[in-house]
């Protein structure tokens, strides 16, 4: 299905953690492993917008760390223009690291809260090398980019409203001239009269930088709306992959269609909500999905043991 | 909301020119400035805003637990006949938790973490009702069991981290009904939880809350979500009610700029592409002056006398906008 030579690409991606239960699991090492990416392969092609949509826990965040090499995945490639990225050295994976940026959802917590945004900016510019006049002209050039005015640049992150300073985040990747940004969840702390405008802004650079995105979102309408292929995921597997039409409109997976059913829908959605508690495509969905770890299975072994 | 067409002849809750300073530095801002709002018995009332539109604050100030630096600085709480504002903490402390519940975005926070949740909801009904130890603890398993949590007798040992997003809000939901309350307060209940498990969770609430005929006050920023389960909404902006009205009302013939644009913007599952509808700008400052209408300089439609004065409130019966353009 993936043919050599593409621009992004994932094989066979797995990531295992080891669940740590108790002492002797430890010591006999048979501490049960799950998989938060259990063998995820895909494409992305050059200049476009590529969606990935997926509950909390499905693997989504952490697929998006791989991408962008803050962790190693346990088994699996992913080749960025032909290269393994695991093996990049030295200079090589410098520029790996340069070209693959991240936007994170918490744009609060992901910028120094004691430094101003000229200061963000500039340290982001002179891990490329920039600094003096070329770093001034070429942070007013960022703002601009992003659309935020320059007078902001001596205020404190704090200082910003969320829409604001997650402009400030997508300024400071596009700093380090990316060919692929990584957004995850980049709009879902935003008030929704702010999201359409952080959306947007994504496909304006996407289509005037040519830059290539992974938008990573829980919303499939946002998703739907912004991207030209999207893959849906669930317990760690890309379970549906699409354009936004066929996700949408034909949808093959249960989950997906359980993930449609889901979305409140205004009007149109009233009293469909008298239906029984658990429904049979509940159940369907619960027998297709990985148990939730930890929470409800050490939940009810802790409570048995106490009991 | 002083026209009664719109309001059933006894609100459970009525709301009347609420008003909430948040301290700024050394002086006092008002974050809330006049709302009114009336919920009558068994009614589900939503509330929805933006961040810092007041919404929350509002809730928190019925039961009197707004933040230190918050106070109420005006107007009315009237539940059940007796006003809130200005009661003994006494009195409160009788009526918080027993005649009021309330429900929050985030149960981890509100479920105390070192006490099993059965334990939780024993204490509250022990405290709130003459109810027997072993009575009790059957009404534990009945409550779990109202709120959709299978296994109840096994549950109730279990400790708040040990259970998902979508449990802790069925646990505390079922500790917020176990007193029998005449109104719910659910301040964003859902907003935590994934839409598979949200919707299970608002399937639930609606369910309990006919069953048990109680009012609820759902505040939420989802406006989808809102017009599937509410009788009645209102729109916050900069802390006031811009619009209020029946919800198929507010949905299908919106009179306030501000909820027509924020209609727009709700991203749908209709294979539509492009560009995002948005509404520019930001919400005002909470420390910000305001002249004019606060939604003025966002709005579209807007023109030189909203920007000078303070639009009028515009009235029909059972519908309500303050705007200037929607006379």
């Amino acid at each position: 299905m993936i043919q050599p030579g593409h621009f992004f690409e994932l094989h066979d991606v797995r990531k295992e953690y080891v669940l740590r239960r108790g002492l002797l699991q430890r010591l006999t090492r048979r501490a049960p492993k799950v998989a938060a990416v259990d063998g995820v392969s895909l494409s992305i092609e050059r200049g476009t917008i590529f969606g990935l949509v997926g509950e909390s826990g499905c693997g989504k965040s952490t697929l998006a760390q791989i991408m962008v090499r803050l962790i190693e995945p346990t088994a699996g490639k992913v080749l960025y223009r032909g290269a393994d990225v695991a093996r990049l050295r030295g200079e090589e994976e410098r520029a790996y690291r340069h070209a693959v940026q991240m936007v994170f959802q918490d744009s609060g917590s992901s910028l120094n809260p004691r430094k101003r945004i000229r200061r963000v900016l500039a340290e982001a510019l002179s891990a490329r090398g920039v600094g003096g006049a070329a770093a001034r002209s070429e942070i007013a050039t960022l703002m601009r980019q992003v659309g935020l005015d320059t007078a902001l640049l001596h205020r404190f992150p704090h200082e910003l409203s969320g829409g604001q300073r997650q402009r400030v985040g997508i300024a400071r990747a596009l700093a380090m001239k990316p060919e692929v940004l990584v957004a995850d969840e980049p709009v879902s702390a935003l008030d929704v009269s702010l999201q359409g405008q952080i959306i947007n802004l994504l496909c304006d650079l996407n289509r005037e930088l040519g830059l290539t995105i992974v938008l990573i979102s829980h919303d499939l309408a946002v998703v739907a709306r912004a991207c030209t292929q999207i893959g849906v995921m669930n317990a760690g597997k890309i379970v549906e992959r699409g354009t936004p039409q066929q996700v949408l409109f034909s949808p093959v997976d249960p989950f997906t269609r359980q993930l449609l059913a889901s979305v409140p829908r205004g009007l149109a959605g009233r009293h469909r909500r008298l239906e029984p508690d658990i429904s049979p495509a509940e159940k369907a969905l619960r027998s297709v999905r990985q148990p939730r770890l930890p929470a409800d299975e050490i939940g009810r072994q802790r409570s048995a043991s106490i009991a | 909301m002083r026209q009664p067409q719109s309001v059933p002849p006894k609100p459970l809750l009525h709301i009347d020119g609420l008003r909430i300073a948040f301290k700024a530095g050394r002086q006092w801002r008002e974050v809330v400035r006049g709302v009114d709002l009336s919920v009558a018995p068994g009614e589900v009332v939503g509330l929805v805003g933006e961040s810092g539109s007041g919404k929350s604050l509002t809730a928190l100030s019925i039961l009197q637990v707004l933040p230190p630096e918050a106070r109420i600085a005006g107007g009315r709480i009237v539940f059940d006949g007796t006003n809130l504002v200005g009661l003994s903490r006494k009195a409160m402390n009788k009526r918080r938790g027993r005649d009021i519940a309330m429900i929050f975005q985030d149960p981890l926070t509100a479920l105390n973490p070192v006490i099993p949740v059965g334990r939780q909801i024993y204490d509250s009904l022990r405290t709130h009702q003459t109810i027997g130890h072993k009575a009790a603890l059957e009404r534990i398993q009945e409550l779990l069991e109202m709120v959709g949590i299978r296994h109840p007798r096994e549950r109730m040992r279990a400790y708040p981290h040990e259970l998902s997003g979508g449990m802790r809000q069925r646990v505390m939901t079922a500790l917020a009904i176990s007193s029998n309350p005449k109104l719910l307060i659910a301040d964003e209940p859902t907003t935590a939880l994934d839409v598979t498990v949200q919707a299970r969770v608002i399937g639930m609430l609606d369910r309990v809350r006919r069953d048990l005929g109680i009012a609820v006050l759902f505040i939420s920023h989802n406006l989808e979500l809102i017009a599937e389960i509410c009788d009645r909404v209102s729109v916050m902006y900069a802390g006031k009610v811009v619009e209020s009205s029946a919800v198929e009302t507010v949905f299908e013939t919106p009179r306030h700029p501000y909820t027509r644009q924020l209609l727009r913007c709700i991203p749908r599952l209709d294979g539509a592409s492009g560009p995002m509808p948005t509404i520019p700008g930001l919400p005002p400052r909470f420390d910000s002056e305001l002249v004019g209408c606060p939604f003025a300089p966002r709005c579209d439609e807007a023109s030189d006398r909203c920007r000078a004065a303070e639009p009028p409130a515009w009235r029909e019966p059972g519908h309500l906008a303050v705007c200037w353009e929607a006379a």
